[in-house]
């Protein structure tokens, strides 16, 4: 019984990963829309959103893609309170990327939503 | 970097490390920074174990974090032709090389490092080394024909009354230890030279091609390349 609630686990992680899998830089790029962000924050707002994350640590190498992919990019902002911080802002190129994804996503996802409906609701 | 000095943080950030060996150096840097940078806002100098181990558990395991090194390309076909025109295809005119170096440069096994080695040492591979030991060889032999040539020297002849004339002589001519042997020594260095010279490239471009192969083998070993 064991065994199979585990492995019933590891298949919804399995589910998990592989929507994420399109979906999670898009979800960063959104986070940026409305302005500069500390990584810190960035990391931990997408870290209590449901089945973002498997760890929060996840994210670095995610962001870290972005900035090669000039999707976002970073500055070192001095704080009174100890080391320099990074910040993370949308680029320009970030910006069209995100919303070619949104222009995507909405149908796709009303076609899926609409899909799994029960029969008789649709 | 305060937090670092926590022994249980120090356990992690090394697993990390390790874990993101699979990482280009600069990436991997950044991304032990970045968690580095993390911890430190995530905890303040003065943080209990428990409050570390929350931390820690909500960054994830660093074998989770550290992202797997991409499926190692398999060296196939294009690599194996590779080094085969890299080898042979200077003899061609040097035109088959440069077939070899696209195949090189266009091929996704071997590493950047790997493929500047490959175009600089040498240009021309080994066949090209060798027709140019071919034509080193020969120009020289051609310049040391000219120890064949008569050579024209000057010898007054003392009779009253008679002008001084040229007389040719043969090289056989025993004049000994001048005109003749100098020359020989001179062909035979030169030669020498060339041929030393020749042999030194030669072995260079195929060390070249033979450190090509072994990177082969260790790039497309199961596992994936470990980046130094």
């Amino acid at each position: 019984m064991v065994a199979r609630e585990a492995s019933d686990a590891g298949a919804r992680e399995d589910l998990l990963a592989q929507l994420r899998r399109g979906t999670l830089q898009y979800c960063v790029l959104a986070l940026l829309r409305d302005g500069e962000r500390y990584g810190f924050d960035l990391v931990r707002e997408l870290g209590e959103v449901h089945g973002m994350v498997t760890g929060e640590g996840t994210i670095y190498p995610l962001l870290s893609r972005l900035r090669r992919e000039d999707l976002v990019a970073t500055s070192w902002q001095e704080s009174e309170t100890g080391p320099p911080r990074r910040y993370y802002r949308l680029t320009d190129r970030g910006a069209r990327a995100l919303q070619a994804f949104i222009g995507e996503w909405v149908p796709f996802r009303d076609a899926v939503d609409n899909l799994m409906q029960p029969r008789g609701a649709r | 970097m305060t937090v670092t000095t926590n022994p249980l943080v120090a356990d992690y950030l090394r697993r990390l490390e390790t874990a993101s060996r699979g990482l280009p150096k600069g990436q991997r840097e950044e991304l032990l920074a970045d968690i580095r940078e993390h911890i430190d806002q995530a905890l303040g100098p003065e943080s209990s174990d428990a409050a570390v181990r929350t931390v820690l558990d909500r960054l994830g395991a660093p074998e989770d974090i550290a992202p797997p090194p991409p499926p190692a390309a398999r060296a196939g076909a294009r690599e194996t032709w590779a080094l085969i025109v890299l080898a042979v295809g200077g003899i061609f005119a040097f035109v088959g090389w440069f077939a070899g170096v696209a195949l090189l440069w266009t091929s996704d096994v071997w590493q950047r490092r790997d493929k500047i080695i490959g175009t600089l040492l040498l240009p021309g591979g080994p066949g090209g080394v060798m027709i140019l030991m071919g034509l080193g060889l020969t120009t020289s032999s051609t310049s040391s024909g000219g120890c064949g040539h008569p050579v024209a020297v000057a010898i007054p002849v003392h009779s009253p009354g008679t002008s001084v004339a040229p007389i040719t002589l043969p090289p056989s001519a025993s004049i000994p230890g001048t005109v003749s042997a100098a020359c020989h020594s001179t062909s035979s260095s030169a030669n020498g030279i060339v041929l030393l010279v020749a042999l030194g490239l030669l072995v260079v471009s195929v060390t070249t091609i033979c450190y090509l192969a072994v990177r082969l083998r260790r790039l497309s070993a199961p596992g994936g390349p470990a980046h130094s």
